[in-house]
């Protein structure tokens, strides 16, 4: 399974983190330390693979930013370089032309988007076009919530009550 | 109140505000982090849903990527996890994923709301819930949820399902017990249509089956359907993972698998796939040659990539195979040689690695070689890579590959002096190790020992340190062995070994110690009295006699006259030193040894003195200690040694002083050898008394803060192991080693003593600390080819090559090779309980009731008591399972025992069987229908226990698989167990058919012995598990092949002439590669008949199916293997067709067809032509020609003789009785196997044979299959689309004339037509009115 996502910028910024296993907030730190130590400093045309305390960490660099998962020894090292792969594109064709901006400024996005194609460390939907959907289905419902909730007369309520 | 509500909702900082002023930064992070936490704090209470959603957002981010503690804000996701808006729920989700963990105490608070929104209406909620439980699932938490999970399992929005199916991975690790829940709705989603959903629960297997993989065994049928039927990768290659894990445990299973594997292999064009199918290959299908060989190829496709993670992978997966099939890595071996001079360090591991795996004794000293060469040129880190694999591989399971320790000490040395060495602490280890061990290389260690204290420069560096304690150690406790004590001595006490930390000085000190001891006991012991008598000393002191070299020189080859220049260079320029030792500085002390004058004495307790005298106030204890001792000693001597010097003449008494009582007792102290210790002697060793070893340590620390922990190594007195070897000669030196390394390495020294002038007044401003030049220069400038040619002849595996010296022994204690092969445990933990529980049923309660006493269960009907008396049967095979689960052997017995323990009961239960031979009928159908029901799924409520039949069938039956009997009132279908015979019905059947009672039972107990089984063909075919095997007979072990097919078949047969009747049915078997193209016409050909015909299809196990369900082939594929054209595969193939035919007892004619068979009338004529038949139709004719008898091998003879040979179309039709023969026969079916080889063709002769010998009565002698012979060569003629035409297709209908039921004539001969191409669907279609046509009649 996936223990972790994590999104580093090339100068070692973190973009995005998501552990399917448990770490503590300290560990968090460490782990993110270490590896963007191991990964940053690697050139390019090397493999992809770190081996890192026991796991396995695969890393592709789009851009800027490095997608690094770790899994286990005997996962498919391949198949997670293409579930990074599906992830940036899902990304891609969400944002349109994905920069690590975008990632910047829609977090939590990003963060949404991770949740539809793996749920607790598996991959739970390798289509594309279904993850577009459900995404926006789900942007819509919160749109048309905030729409309800920046109404003036729903502020005056909450004001007034 | 309110105002300030509104004001924070009007101006709160937003995500994005923050975001951006995050970046901007304008007075640095941290401070404005920490302001924007401020805010967060404060915002976070507010009453408004809003404004806490907006903080708790802010939250999250700074949480998990700034790393601020979110703990606090805990109470407040709960809170919003209640606001009805999405938007919040989903802040608060989300927030609740990234900061709760097991201790978080609020998480009691969410069951009711994570409960609510998972029975919510809205699947997003829904979704949300559930991505939030598989983050944060505690035991209570998945307990309290399990019921809405399990509701889930089964939703029918696919979204919120595969997520469902997520989730039970974390549910099923906090609370076992779900799985008695759950387990079958998840077992269930394998069947599902839904891709995705499949796709979920397959991970969800994989990483279920990585922890406990044989729970999930029982599955291992339906894995192989989704093996089989699906086309997504993304599932495929988890579950080549599964099944990697469930082949170790079932070997059986490997054959049914790596078929469909090695097809996936060469089919698929994704990469990951097909390095998943390799790595696959490689770990757990290592058996399996060709698949190796598969896999290896792709390896070296990989290999020659120019993606470097291929080439990395291909690597690791080479490493996984090399144990078992070094071929593979040889084979390769020039691009493993290339990768360690790649640019990635990680492939240049991997190659290094593989280069280690390819190791061996006759190798090592080459490959070695070449890679200390690399190492030499390498960078720091990967040079120590090098080194390091070569230390742990050489020292692998005690020296295991070394045969030359000389060379390997000397390799040792060799590393040292490379520059990038770290490993300074495992060579250390190993030199001291090598030298407690190894008693014959221990002159070859004083050697090199002398060599790196001799050398100045070599202290300078402080990862040599170690190594140099290690030298000083071997020095000192083989002294014996050295050439010159002497000149050790000085090594040890030279000035710069103040650059050495305190304990290493210590080792020296200690060290010197011995030394002096040494010298000091050659000069005052008589030779005669010497401990060691071999060394073959002078007489005396003063008679170093020239008589004495003589004798050496004579007897050793010893040369003095080389010695003597080496060292007159040195007191050429000393003249101080070895001017006192003068002439006798051949004072070769170890060799000649008497050759010390007192003053040479004299001058060597000076010297110690003057070496030792400043550390004798020295701050580090240890060395205090020791140099106190030294100096004390040697006061204490000194005056017995003036005293003898001054009485020289009297030396006779010399034994009689004080002194020379003390050095013997020291020497003796010290002549004591040292050997290994076992890593466990210490725990062997009880606490004395009253030793307390726990206690006031503490306080230790505090009064010692400092202290150092030296190297670890302990050494003990083990003189057992001497008093061994005590008698055996020491080997002395080889004199011919004299030569040039050691008088380089003396000329060094005496360089240095030039330099720094005698002894060694500190002077180390003069030193450059670190100018020691590296030892090796790395001359070798060779690149990767090099590298391969050098290897070139190193890898090829030779025969033993020259070892001059035999292997010399090596001490080996019983601690230290570690038990590797130590059985992992079976780790029984519950959630496998469950899960095997439910895949089993093996509720230990239901199955201890159902342990009862035989009689117990006579008040009860007969079909109950059938139950009782057999369950006890199944319960034992399931504490054999729980036993022991590995142990073939142990079951095997135990199986014995059972099935004598079952005959006995038979016995008493003859009676019984008496009466229920009249039942038959009934029972008969019973089995038919339970028989139908195993084979045709779709029909039978899926449930879980379909597939635990199905993997025995799967898998032939391995009896510890057996499911027990049910609890009573389930109601699913049931496994009722019948004595040697598992008969799978459903409960309600238990009742109406309570005397049910199947025929091979009793075949099996009749006393008479069973049919014979079929000996299983020489290329043992992997078990076929038609449905037939609802069939267990313990006594056949271990394999259930063909012949445990054919037996219940026989049986099925032998009493299918049941007293009622039965409309008559045609099998129609259909024998194909793949998909059968003519199929639609086939369709025709059926429509509306159902009931009368029964279709069976073997095709290749790797084909994958895409038959419409709707389609009358649909599920109707048997079992199948591989068949090969012209081999005995084919027959193996056929026969099993009828085997599985034969098992529907209704079926009374068997077709059998081929994939371009084509229909030529409709089915009514040809089921009416079939079943009316008095006569099979198979074609069986005796030719004399080349091609018929020509094909007889004589060796057939006595069983088959020439006039009995037959040759016919091997596309045959045969009645009921004819089909029994063939697959019942085991007297011909070898002969066959073994002598009809090419070109002999099985099918062409065989079954003709066979029904010529046994029933030529019975047979027509023609076939109904027409064929167009009238092209010459091997294969007739085929036909294609434009061949097919109206006179065509009349021609072969009634172009030819024969007989029917013996008189009969008539021009209807065929009703099927062989060799029409897939094209001709169309065409023959279109003339589907024509040829079936229900106006023609008989």
């Amino acid at each position: 399974m996936i223990h972790f996502v994590l999104l580093i910028s090339r100068q070692g910024k973190v973009r995005l983190t998501k552990w399917y296993s448990p770490y503590s907030q300290k560990e968090r730190n460490k782990v993110i330390r270490e590896l963007s130590g191991v990964i940053l400093t690697r050139g390019p045309k090397l493999c992809n693979f770190v081996e890192w305390r026991g796991y396995k960490v695969v890393y592709k660099r789009y851009a800027s930013l490095y997608f690094c998962m770790c899994i286990d020894q005997d996962d498919n090292e391949l198949e997670v370089l293409e579930i990074i792969h599906h992830y940036v594109e899902i990304l891609d064709r969400y944002f349109g032309s994905v920069c690590e901006l975008d990632l910047i400024f829609n977090f939590h996005k990003a963060y949404y988007i991770l949740d539809e194609l793996l749920i607790a460390g598996e991959l739970q939907e390798s289509s594309k076009k279904t993850v577009a959907r459900l995404i926006a289905a789900q942007d819509a419902l919160v749109e048309t919530a905030k729409e309800q909730a920046s109404s003036i007369s729903n502020i005056i309520a909450q004001a007034t009550k | 109140m309110a105002g300030s509500s509104l004001m924070e909702t009007l101006f709160q900082r937003t995500l994005d505000d923050l975001i951006k002023g995050l970046r901007l930064s304008l007075i640095g992070e941290a401070p404005f982090i920490s302001k924007a936490m401020d805010e967060i704090r404060r915002e976070i209470k507010s009453t408004d849903h809003h404004t806490k959603a907006v903080a708790l957002q802010k939250l999250s981010y700074l949480s998990s990527l700034h790393f601020y503690d979110m703990s606090f804000a805990a109470f407040h996701v709960v809170e919003l996890l209640s606001s009805s808006r999405f938007s919040h729920k989903r802040i608060a989700y989300h927030c609740a994923s990234l900061s709760f963990n097991d201790t978080t105490p609020v998480l009691v608070l969410i069951t009711n709301q994570l409960r609510k929104d998972l029975s919510s209406t809205s699947e997003y909620e829904v979704s949300l819930a559930l991505e939030c439980l598989s983050r944060i699932a505690t035991p209570d938490l998945a307990t309290d949820l399990t019921p809405e999970i399990f509701t889930l399992l089964s939703s029918s929005k696919v979204f919120v399902r595969k997520k469902a199916i997520g989730v039970i991975l974390r549910v099923f690790d906090k609370y076992p017990d779900a799985a008695r829940v759950c387990f079958k709705r998840l077992v269930e989603n394998l069947e599902s249509s839904d891709p995705q959903i499949v796709s979920a629960a397959v991970g969800v297997f994989c990483e279920l089956s990585s922890k406990d993989p044989r729970s999930y065994l029982p599955l291992a049928p339906e894995f192989y359907r989704i093996l089989v039927d699906s086309k997504n990768n993304w599932v495929l290659i988890k579950l080549l993972k599964i099944f990697a894990k469930l082949v170790p445990l079932e070997p059986r299973l490997g054959k049914r698998v790596v078929e469909p594997i090695c097809d996936l292999m060469r089919r698929t064009g994704a990469k990951s796939l097909v390095f998943e199918c390799v790595r696959t290959v490689v770990t757990s299908f290592s058996d399996f040659e060709s698949a190796v060989r598969l896999a290896v190829e792709k390896v070296r496709e990989f290999l020659v990539d120019d993606d470097p993670n291929l080439k990395y992978l291909a690597l690791q997966a080479l490493l996984i195979v090399a144990p078992k099939h070094l071929w593979a890595v040889l084979e390769n071996k020039e691009v493993v040689i290339k990768s360690l001079s790649d640019v990635d360090l990680n492939i240049k591991l991997e190659s290094l690695r593989l280069v280690m795996a390819m190791v061996s004794e006759t190798n090592v000293a080459e490959i070695s070689r070449v890679l200390l060469n690399y190492a030499l040129k390498s960078d720091p880190v990967f040079c120590n890579e090098i080194l390091g694999s070569i230390l742990s591989t050489c020292s692998r399971n005690v020296y295991e590959i070394i045969v030359d320790f000389d060379w390997y000490v000397m390799t040792l040395g060799e590393m040292s002096r490379i520059p990038h060495c770290q490993k300074g602490d495992e060579i250390e280890r190993q030199l001291v190790d090598i030298g407690m061990r190894v008693k014959d290389v221990r002159p070859v260690l004083v050697r090199l020992g002398r060599d790196l204290l001799i050398d100045p420069s070599l202290l300078g560096n402080p990862f040599l340190h170690r190594i140099l304690s290690a030298a000083a150690w071997v020095s000192g406790e083989y002294v014996e062995f050295s050439r010159n004590p002497l000149e050790l001595m000085e090594a040890l006490l030279q000035p710069r070994t103040n650059l050495l930390p305190p304990p290493i000085r210590a080792v020296y000190l200690q060290a010197t110690f011995k030394v002096i001891i040494f010298c000091l006991h050659s000069y005052l012991v008589p030779p005669a009295s010497q401990l060691v008598p071999e060394r073959n000393r002078p007489e005396g002191s003063d008679l170093a006699t020239s008589n004495a070299s003589a004798q050496f020189e004579r007897e050793e080859g010893f040369n003095p006259r080389v010695l003597n220049q080496s060292f007159d260079d040195i007191s050429g320029d000393d003249s101080e030193e070895i001017g006192a030792s003068g002439d006798q500085t051949t004072c070769l002390a170890s060799l000649g040894t008497n050759v010390w004058t007192d003053e040479s004495v004299m001058n060597l307790l000076n010297k110690v003195e003057m070496g030792v005298g400043p550390l004798s106030g020295s701050h580090d204890v240890e060395i205090l200690e020791r140099a106190q001792n030294l100096l004390c000693f040697i006061e204490l001597i000194r005056q017995d040694i003036i005293n003898c010097v001054s009485q020289k003449e009297e030396s006779l008494l010399r034994d009689e002083t004080e002194a020379y009582k003390i050095i013997k007792m020291m020497q003796d102290a010290f002549s004591n050898e040292l050997g290994p210790v076992s890593v466990t002697t210490q725990e062997r060793v009880p606490v004395p008394d009253g030793l307390e070893l726990k206690e006031n340590l503490e306080d230790l620390e505090t009064i010692l803060p400092a202290v150092q922990l030296t190297s670890s190594i302990s050494f003990s007195p083990e003189s057992p192991i001497q008093d061994e070897t005590a008698a055996a000669p020491f080997p002395t030196i080889q004199n011919k080693e004299e030569s040039e390394p050691s008088n380089e390495s003396t000329f060094l020294l005496a360089e240095h003593r030039k330099r720094h002038g005698l002894y060694y007044l500190p002077s180390e401003k003069k030193d450059v600390p670190n100018d020691y030049p590296p030892a090796n220069d790395p001359k070798s400038q060779g690149n990767a080819e090099d590298l391969v040619k050098l290897t070139e002849q190193s890898l090829v595996p030779k025969k033993k090559s020259n070892h001059e010296k035999p292997r010399p022994m090596v001490v080996k204690l019983d601690g230290d090779v570690v038990a590797i092969a130590a059985k992992p445990q079976r780790k029984d933990d519950s959630l496998s309980d469950a899960v095997r529980e439910v895949l089993f049923r093996s509720d230990t309660k239901s199955s201890s009731s159902q342990l009862k006493p035989l009689d117990s269960s006579s008040s009860k009907s007969k079909g109950k008591e059938k139950v009782n008396v057999d369950t006890p049967e199944s319960k034992e095979d399931l504490t054999i399972d729980k036993q022991d689960n590995q142990n073939q052997s142990s079951r095997k017995s135990k199986h014995q025992a059972h099935g004598k323990d079952r005959k006995h009961r038979s016995l008493r239960n003859a009676g019984d069987e008496m009466t229920e031979n009249g039942q038959e009928g009934k029972k008969k159908s019973s089995h038919r229908r339970s028989r139908s029901k195993a084979r045709q799924r779709t029909d039978a409520p899926p449930s879980v226990i379909p597939q635990t039949q199905e993997l025995r069938v799967f898998m032939d039956g391995p009896p510890n698989l057996l499911p027990i009997q049910n609890p009573p009132n389930s109601n699913i279908l049931d496994w009722v167990v019948l004595g040697g015979l598992i008969e799978f019905s459903d409960s309600a059947s238990i009742v109406s058919n309570s005397s049910l009672q199947a025929q091979p039972f009793i075949l099996l107990e009749s006393p008479s012995p069973p049919p014979p089984l079929l000996p299983p063909p020489p290329p043992p075919p992997p078990p076929p598990p038609p449905p037939a095997e609802l069939e267990v007979k313990p006594n056949i072990l271990p394999y259930m092949t063909d012949s445990e097919l054919f037996t219940p078949a026989i049986a099925a047969q032998s009493n299918g002439r049941s007293p009622h009747k039965r409309v008559p049915k045609v099998a129609f078997m259909f024998l194909s590669r793949g998909p059968i193209p003519l199929g639609p016409l086939w369709e025709m050909f059926f429509k509306g008949h159902e009931g009368l015909y029964t279709i069976y299809v073997h095709s290749h196990p790797s084909f994958v199916d895409s038959t419409p369900e709707n389609s009358v082939f649909y599920k109707r594929r048997i079992p199948s293997e591989p068949v090969e054209w012209g081999t005995s595969t084919m027959i193996d193939a056929e026969r099993r067709l009828l085997a599985n035919a034969l098992l529907d007892s209704s079926n009374e004619r068997f077709v059998l067809l081929s994939e371009s068979c084509t229909p030529l009338f409709n089915f009514t004529i040809a089921y009416n032509y079939l079943t009316n038949a008095h006569k099979s139709f198979t074609a069986s004719f005796d030719d004399p020609r080349k091609s018929g008898r020509g094909r007889y091998n004589p060796n057939m003879s006595p069983t088959i003789s020439i006039s009995e040979w037959r040759k016919g179309s091997q596309w045959f039709e045969v009645s009921r009785k004819i089909a029994l023969e063939i697959v019942s026969d085991t007297k011909y079916y070898p002969i066959f196997v073994e002598h009809c080889n090419p070109p002999c063709y099985m099918d062409e002769h065989y079954i003709p044979t066979l029904i010529n010998i046994i029933c030529p009565e019975e047979n027509s002698n023609r076939s109904v299959t027409w064929v167009d012979w009238s092209k010459s060569g091997p294969h007739p003629g085929k036909f294609g689309r434009n061949d097919v035409s109206d006179e065509f297709l009349s021609k072969i209908r009634f172009g030819s004339n024969c007989t029917y039921n013996g008189n009969t004539t008539t021009s209807l001969c065929f009703l099927f037509a062989r060799k029409f191409l897939p094209n001709t669907l169309e065409p023959l279609l279109q003339f589907s009115p024509l040829l079936l046509n229900s106006s023609v009649q008989l």
